[in-house]
Formats: structure tokens, sequence, C-alpha cells
């Protein structure tokens, strides 16, 4: 929610400035998510960019969000967090096993304010051509709204690709989990 | 309402009046089931934490367990006395050490500060702090002197403006909006001598109060500069309430000699949510602090495999130079406890493979598939063993 | 817990349209009101969100649980009556308890967040009409209060108490402002067999007030501004 408010008013700069940060991405062709990474989605998405990183929503991104964390670097951190919160987050290292991973984003959506996160079910799954790892999760906003999400990544060398969705578990996320199943099914390096 | 209880209550507040604390004079609660008039700015305060109370009862983090509820509003009550059925007690769900009062008579027991405490006297000096807040309308106080200092106010202004009712998550987040129901220092000195009177009233043994005070002062040595816990951002330091406690303890310490803790009760109460609350804690990825409330938990407790357990992961997420020896120590502790919890059987494995140690990795998960069949990260330590 | 962020974002996206618009209105595509009983249409009313509050001289909010009370009746009886002339009744929705429709109304104000935001945002996937839903789970609210649609009313209104003018606070950090004496809101309504928004109207004004029963009613009526029913 909090990031939600800060795409807000990002926007509003972005109105006064008369330009829309916020694009169409069309069904059916391949789109580049960052970091030499594409894929294909097979309904259209409204794409925004904020902090270098790209999101996909097609609710908006208080209601549903594809977050695409691609090439995180050994020392960073897996998302742009609001200054405030930014003491003391644990970063990505490059000898991080899957576990690791999962209660890295377990950590990294407590700090954006969600509530209870729990992670589950991990497991390997493919990634585009590459064999990655996958995860559940399920939480709750601080307004109370419970959400459930599915995390996939790919560890490529040194660095990290992410893809993370999001949705309310009433009706959004059944709804539109295969989208997003389809949409890691497309995933291609350039 | 026994007798005792009300002399109790009574004694607190009489000493509380001779020892003057100004606030509390003024705002001291009228007898209980006591409404503000809907005209009054104290009405508009509880209509708009009613509506946070609200939100709390629907919330996914409210603990609906019935005992352990029956056992926190019982300890509420108890030192609530005559006002116990004015209060409304909300165990949730949440990392932090943490409980709050709200001016309308509900409080609110984080299970961080469950998991926190050694015992029920513990829990009794914070619950005794929180109702005094309530009691002495410490809330109201501080709207007042607000709304009588102008400048100070933009963030009333503007939670006001907004739902209204968003201060508790605001609060959950450390967000400065939480800033308008927090009580000043001297709001929090008064709660402190009053909550102490209230327990040590009871039997709660005095030493116990500072007790709280002196691991909260450990933990926030080990938190990074500039980033104090919730609890802490709107209290004294936790050293001078530290010291404040302990000389309180002094003087009365010797009016009796059956001064009670409760160990046993408290853990009774919360026995079966320890494995729950440590991965809440865990779930923070505050390393360093998490190891401070482990270490403790696990000496005070040195049967418990489930505290073990916790440090062990806390070790082993903060991944530093010694980190894997201590973690490893700690899972070995685990798995030496009657409940030996089968996690630590991952958690060895894992540093094992991470050392390059493939035997004992290999030995490690399959010790964990053999007694946790049903894990929900099978297909990955399947994986992992297929590497090996 | 609602979120402070959110209702700040709320409130502004509502203050936003204060300069330009009274009430914004949006209507759903091929989505007609049907009633699966002719003779007895009933609407749900989800407790409405309403807060009244006092501007001080010094610039601070100060909720009024009387003018609250007060506004809150007047808005339940005016848009009840206001329904009654076109022969549907208003069935009030009990404090919720239910976790399934404690999940709907928080999901309801997330996507009317999203609504009001989008104000701003323009999500292309969203320009050509609007279209946004709550999904079918709202059977659940039909099931328990046998109405067809589910109505939702969030209100903000402030009166200024001093002569001396406001400085709203929230202006310096989200780049608008709530003037002195101003009302905001939203309304919508829901298709409790789709689970369709098939009507959102946004409210800014800096007249009307929910304190007196003319004013009340003059709010009611640019709340309900082309209700489709």
């Amino acid at each position: 929610m909090k990031s939600a408010v800060r795409t807000v008013v990002a926007c509003l700069v972005f109105a006064a400035a008369g330009c829309a940060p916020v694009t169409l991405v069309d069904a059916g062709r391949p789109v580049d998510v960052g970091d030499g990474t594409s894929v294909t989605p097979q309904i259209a998405w409204n794409q925004i960019k904020s902090d270098g990183r790209v999101i996909w929503t097609q609710n908006g991104p208080n209601v549903d969000r594809i977050d695409f964390v691609m090439g995180v670097k050994p020392g960073a951190p897996l998302m742009a967090l609001p200054a405030r919160s930014r003491q003391g987050v644990a970063t990505y290292e490059a000898s991080m096993l899957p576990n690791d991973i999962e209660d890295l984003v377990v950590g990294t959506l407590q700090k954006q304010g969600y509530a209870n996160v729990r992670a589950s079910s991990l497991a390997p799954c493919p990634l585009g051509a590459g064999q990655g790892f996958c995860f559940d999760l399920a939480f709750a906003t601080s307004d109370g709204l419970e959400m459930q999400g599915k995390v996939a990544a790919l560890k490529r060398s040194e660095s990290l690709d992410m893809v993370e969705f999001m949705a309310p578990s009433e009706y959004y996320y059944a709804e539109l989990s295969p989208a997003m199943g389809r949409i890691l099914a497309s995933m291609a390096r350039k | 309402m026994t007798r005792r209880r009300v002399t109790a209550l009574a004694a607190g507040l009489c000493m509380l009046a001779v020892g003057g604390a100004s606030a509390a004079d003024r705002y001291t609660m009228p007898p209980p089931g006591y409404h503000p008039d809907l005209s009054t700015d104290e009405a508009g305060l509880w209509m708009q934490v009613d509506k946070a109370e609200t939100d709390i009862k629907n919330s996914p983090t409210l603990v609906h367990d019935e005992k352990l509820n029956t056992y926190v509003r019982g300890l509420v009550c108890e030192l609530a006395g005559d006002f116990c059925p004015s209060i409304r007690v909300y165990v949730v769900e949440n990392p932090q050490f943490n409980a709050f009062a709200m001016p309308n008579g509900a409080v609110v027991v984080y299970t961080g500060l469950l998991l926190q405490c050694e015992n029920e006297a513990q829990l009794a000096f914070v619950l005794g702090h929180e109702i005094t807040h309530y009691l002495h309308r410490h809330t109201l106080a501080h709207l007042r002197m607000m709304v009588n200092t102008t400048g100070f106010l933009a963030v009333f202004g503007l939670a006001a403006a907004g739902a209204g009712v968003g201060f508790l998550g605001a609060l959950a987040n450390g967000a400065g909006v939480g800033a308008i129901f927090r009580n000043s220092r001297d709001e929090e000195r008064d709660a402190d001598d009053n909550g102490f009177r209230l327990a040590t009233a009871f039997g709660y043994e005095p030493a116990q109060a500072s007790a709280i005070w002196r691991f909260m002062a450990d933990q926030e040595g080990a938190r990074p500069k500039g980033s104090p816990s919730l609890f802490l951002a709107d209290h004294p330091q936790s050293k001078e309430r530290m010291a404040t406690m302990e000389k309180a303890a002094s003087v009365a310490e010797p009016a009796r000699n059956d001064w009670k803790v409760n160990a046993d009760t408290f853990h009774a109460a919360t026995a079966g949510f320890i494995a729950r609350w440590s991965e809440d804690e865990l779930s923070l990825n505050r390393p360093d602090e998490s190891i401070l409330i482990f270490r403790r938990l696990a000496a005070n407790n040195p049967s418990e495999g489930l505290y073990r357990y916790a440090l062990g992961e806390s070790y082993r997420r903060r991944n530093g130079k010694t980190d894997g020896a201590a973690a490893q120590e700690a899972f070995r502790g685990a798995l030496d406890c009657p409940d030996a919890p089968a996690e630590s059987w991952r958690g060895l494995g894992l540093l094992a493979m991470k050392a390059g140690d493939k035997v004992t990795a290999r030995d490690a998960f399959s010790h964990y598939r053999t007694a946790l069949p049903g894990a929900g990260d099978k297909a990955m330590i399947d994986f992992y063993m297929s590497q090996l | 817990m609602r979120h402070i962020w959110g209702g700040i974002a709320l409130c502004a996206m509502c203050g936003l349209l204060a300069a330009c618009t009274q009430t914004s209105t949006k209507l759903a595509e091929a989505a007609p009101i049907t009633w699966s009983d002719q003779s007895g249409k009933r609407v749900i009313l989800v407790d409405p969100d309403v807060e009244l509050s006092e501007l001080t001289a010094g610039g601070m909010t100060e909720a009024r649980a009387d003018w609250t009370a007060t506004g809150k009746t007047f808005i339940r009886d005016d848009i009840a009556s206001s329904l009654q002339a076109k022969g549907i009744s208003l069935v009030s929705m009990d404090a919720l308890t239910d976790r399934h429709e404690v999940q709907l109304v928080k999901l309801h104000g997330a996507v009317g967040l999203s609504i009001l935001q989008n104000a701003l945002l323009n999500l292309p996937t969203k320009a050509k009409k609007f279209d946004w839903t709550l999904g079918p789970g709202v059977a659940a609210i039909r099931d328990h209060y046998h109405g067809d649609y589910a109505l939702f009313v969030f209100v903000r209104d402030s009166y200024t108490t001093a002569g001396r003018a406001l400085v709203m606070l929230g202006a310096a950090m989200l780049g608008v402002g709530i003037q002195g004496g101003q009302q905001v809101g939203f309304a919508s309504l829901v298709d409790l067999h789709t689970g369709r928004i098939v009507w959102f109207n946004r409210l800014a004004s800096s007249s009307g007030s929910l304190k007196e029963a003319k004013g009340a009613q003059a709010t009611v009526q640019n709340l309900l501004n082309g209700i489709p029913l």
C-alpha cells in the first residue's frame, strides 16, 4: 500500500510534467522486462516503471501486481524501499540457496509493511528455459486484506532474476494465476 | 470483584495522587461505564479509535485462541479491577515487542511481547503500564496538549483527514503518523510508576519490572543506529527506565517475602504458540536482534528445543564468519531436547551444503525427510539431495 | 487494519477533483440493472464510512462524534428515501463479523482506491471502458441479505470553525490539499450476482453540509448522481 502511494505521488509528478508513467503491454509480443530478459504475455497488461524496475498490473498496483526484479547483484536489496525502511535491510548474496532467498523475500515483504507473511511450497520449477525455483506466499496488507502470491526466481551466475506476483485471495489471485503461469513459461533471454 | 482487587487499585491510584503526577490528576478516568458526551473532543477521539478497534476485530492478524485470550484477559482484569468490564483485550499476531491501550478501553497485546516475556510478572508490568494509559486518559491529555500547541499538528491533521483509523497500521509499520496517539515521556513515566504499583499490589515480583528494560536495552544495543524499536520510540530510554524500576524495586522488595513471578502459568498459556511466534520473529529478518532474543529464551528454557532451533536459524540467516559454527551448535542442541524440532535437521543440511560438506548435508537432509515427511519444501530438499 | 496512507491517498484523490468538478460519474457498459424479484427490489447498504470533523484555528482536524452520528443518520435516511421513491428498499448491513464479508468489503476498499487513483494513473487497459469487479464471491452478501446490489459510501466532511484560513497540512506532502469546509467522498454500486462495479461516483465539494437536514439532502443527491437505479 505504501508503494501504491509512492506510485500515486510519482504520478502526480508525472502528471505535472505532462507525461504518463503507465504504458500498455500488448498481448502476444515479447516484451523486455529488464536485464536482457523478455516475456510474452497472452493478455494485455499495464506497465509501470519505477526505480528502474518493471511492474505489471491489471487493476492498479494496490490490487494486483507482478514485479519483475531482474539482475539483482550481490549486496543489493530485492526491492526498492523508502529511505526510512532501508536501514538494516538484508541484501541478496551470491551464496544464497533457494531457502535463503525465500527468507529474504519474506523479510522484504514485512519491511514493505505487509503482515503475517508466510512462504510455503518451496520447490524447483522451470523459468523459461532455465531451472529455477518457486514458492507461494500468503500475507495481509496493512489494511487487513488477505493476499496470496507466487515467486519464481532463477540464479544466473552471480545475479538473481525474480518475478513476484501478488493479488487478493478473494477472486483475483485465482483469476490471474494462469496468466502469471504463462508469463513465466514464456521467459526468454535475449 | 474481590475486595483485595479494589483495594489494590485504590492504593495504586492514591499513591499516584500523592506522587503528584499532574497530567494523571486532571484526567483520571471517571467510574466504570463512562462514555464521553457526544459533543466533546473526547467523543471524537473515541469514535476514531472505535473504528480502529473494529478493524482489529476483523483483522486476519487477530488471534482467536480462546485459552490464550482468556489468560491474557484474566491478567488484564486482575490489574484493572473495577474497570475490567470497560476494557477489551485483543491479542494480535505481530512479532514486535509491543502492547498499547486505546482511549476507549481497547488493549492490544502483540504476540511478540508474549514471545519475549519470560514470565507472568513481566507481562503484568507491561499490562499495568498500558492500563494506566487508559485509566489516566493519557491520549486525551495528549490531544488537548496538541490542540493548544499549533505547528506541531501536521500529523494529526493528516490522519484525521484520512480514514482516521489507519494509525494502527502506521504504528505497525513504524510510520510517523503513529505519533498522534503516542504518549509524552511524562505520561510514559506516569504509566511506568502506576503500572509498577498495580502489578506489585498483586504480588508480582518488583525486580521483574526492570528485567524487561534490561533486555530491551540489550536489544537497543544490537540494533543498527537510528532505528529504535516501536516500543522504544515513544518511551523514555530503556536504561533510564531500567534504573528507575530497579530503584522502585529496591524500595518495594522488603514489603513482603512471597512475591510471585508465575513462570509456569505463563509458559503453560503460551507453549503451544512458541513455534509460530518464533517463525514470526525470524520472518522480520533482523538476525542481530533475533539472536539476542533466542539466546536469552534458550538459556532460560534449556530443555525446549524450539528456542534453540530459532537461535540456530538466527545465526544461519545472519551468516557471519562465526555464525555457521554457532548455528550448528544450536541446531545440535535443539535435536538433543525432548521436542527435537525436525527443522533443525534442515538447518544443519543447509549449513553443510553451503560449506561443501556433502556427506553431512545428505545425512542431515535425509533425517529431515524422515522426521517431517510432509514438509512444505520437500521437493526443494529432494532437489538439493540430487545435486549432492 | 486500515492503512493511514490508503486513507490519505483516498482523500487526496477525492480532493484533487475539487477544483474542476463536483461529481464524476462512471458507469459500467453492458451492465443493465436487473432485479431477481421485481416485487421486492432490495439494495444492501454497507455501513457508510462517514466522518465529520472540525478544523480548529490552529489548523488541527478534530473528529466530531456528534456531527458524525447526525450526518450518518441523514445519509442513511436520505439514501433510503431516494431509493424508496423508485420502489427500492434499502437494507442496512449489520456490523461486519463474517470473515468472507469482511474481506469483500476490504477488497472493495482496495479496488475503490484503484478507481480513484486511475484518474491520474490512466491504466491503458481501463481506458476504453469502466471495468472493475470484486468477483462473484459477492454472492455471499447477496445470499445473506437477499438483495441484488450493494451500495458503498465514503464521506469526509470538515468545517472551518475559526475565521483563519486553513493551512491544510497534507498539502506539503502530497501536493494537494483539502480546503476549509471541504466535503469529499465516493459511492459505488456493486452487482451482487457478478461482482461488477456498475456505477461509481466521486464527490468533492466546498458547499453542502451533513450537519443539517437540507444540506444532507443536497449531499446525498450529489453522491447518488447518475446512479442507474
